[in-house]
């Protein structure tokens, strides 16, 4: 079961959401819910936008949170980019030994050559704790090629070039 | 007398065909292809670094509406993820299928004064809250780095993922089952 509310007009987004588990899938009733803030407000050509999301934990899963910053200012064509996340997991007493912080910055530039064909150069850094080997994304969707480290502790960073084209 | 005729015969046929709009089909889509250079931080010579092709979330899709009257209309949306980097499908896993699709948002539904039902298969309402605060092509680990997890848990051939809890949080970003769903008339405000 998942519930949203959302409140917006021309300069504000407000929403908050839902989502329990265990009436989702019963294999995953080991963990309760999760829920998420999310607001946004435009001034302009700047657009700030920050979302916070926490999911709990029984003993079984991990409770984790993640938090994300970001702003973006457009002038014509042009826009520019910065992003801030942070993920912490805490698997304190449960059968998963897992305690992991880590965040990760991003920058980009996007020239749009029409309304629908874009140029994005995005350029993005991970920094893990001593215990935690996070993934990010090389763009804000459902990229296929994670970023990440191959042992706790490392940075990871990445630079893409890449071309967009709707219709 | 064969012009009257035919005059006759067209607005007959006028007249006697539905008073419904025609479905508009609008098809769209989107590819987002890049070179991405990644370090994973590995000192190791060989493993280090890789410069990848990459695709982000490409699609093609089809959606539409039709007025049925009445304040009642029928609408569909069939979505398609275009994977164009491996040739596997959006799920992770590389390379099974071999044509690079798999289904992204799909279903029907009906729409007027009690709201919106829909029938099939799509994003659910709580990832929906975070989507308008997405700053185009730049990462967030907010649902993000688990959601990688489960790519790799994945490929693994271990019984047991590392963090089970990746499993769970790829619920939260991805489409459930199919399901029916009953969206109010208007938003709150």
């Amino acid at each position: 079961m998942n519930a949203a509310v959302t409140w917006s007009n021309n300069a504000f987004y407000v929403a908050a959401g839902y989502y329990d588990y265990s009436l989702a899938d019963a294999t995953l009733n080991g963990l309760g819910s999760a829920m998420k803030l999310s607001a946004m407000a435009t001034f302009g050509g700047f657009k700030v936008a920050a979302t916070y999301e926490d999911q709990s934990g029984d003993g079984n899963f991990l409770a984790m949170d993640t938090a994300n910053l970001a702003g973006m200012f457009t002038m014509g064509n042009h826009q520019f980019a910065l992003s801030y996340s942070m993920y912490m997991a805490d698997g304190s007493g449960t059968t998963l030994d897992v305690n992991e912080d880590c965040s990760m910055i991003g920058a980009g530039y996007f020239y749009n050559l029409s309304k629908t064909q874009a140029v994005k150069v995005v350029y993005n850094q991970i920094e893990n704790d001593s215990l935690s080997n996070c993934m990010g994304r090389m763009s804000a969707s459902s990229a296929s090629h994670a970023l990440t480290s191959t042992a706790n502790g490392n940075s990871a960073t990445g630079f893409q070039v890449q071309m967009s084209s709707s219709f | 007398m064969n012009k009257k005729l035919l005059t006759l015969a067209i607005g007959a046929a006028l007249a006697s065909a539905p008073m419904f709009a025609n479905a508009a089909l609008t098809a769209y889509g989107k590819l987002n292809v890049g070179v991405a250079y990644i370090d994973n931080g590995n000192d190791i010579v060989g493993e280090g670094s890789e410069i990848v092709v990459t695709d982000d979330a490409s699609r093609l899709g089809f959606k539409g509406e039709e007025d049925l009257g009445g304040g009642l209309k029928a609408l569909y949306m069939y979505e398609l993820g275009i994977d164009v980097d491996n040739g596997g499908d959006n799920a992770g896993t590389t390379g099974t299928g071999g044509i690079g699709l798999s289904q992204r948002d799909a279903y029907v539904g009906l729409g007027g004064g009690f709201g919106t039902l829909r029938i099939g298969q799509y994003n659910t309402a709580y990832k929906g809250v975070s989507i308008p605060t997405e700053i185009s092509a730049i990462p967030s680990l907010t649902s993000r780095p688990t959601a990688s997890r489960v790519r790799r848990a994945r490929r693994t051939t271990s019984a047991t993922p590392r963090r089970p809890s990746a499993v769970s949080s790829s619920v939260l970003s991805t489409r459930p089952a199919p399901r029916l769903e009953l969206t109010p008339p208007r938003p709150i405000r």
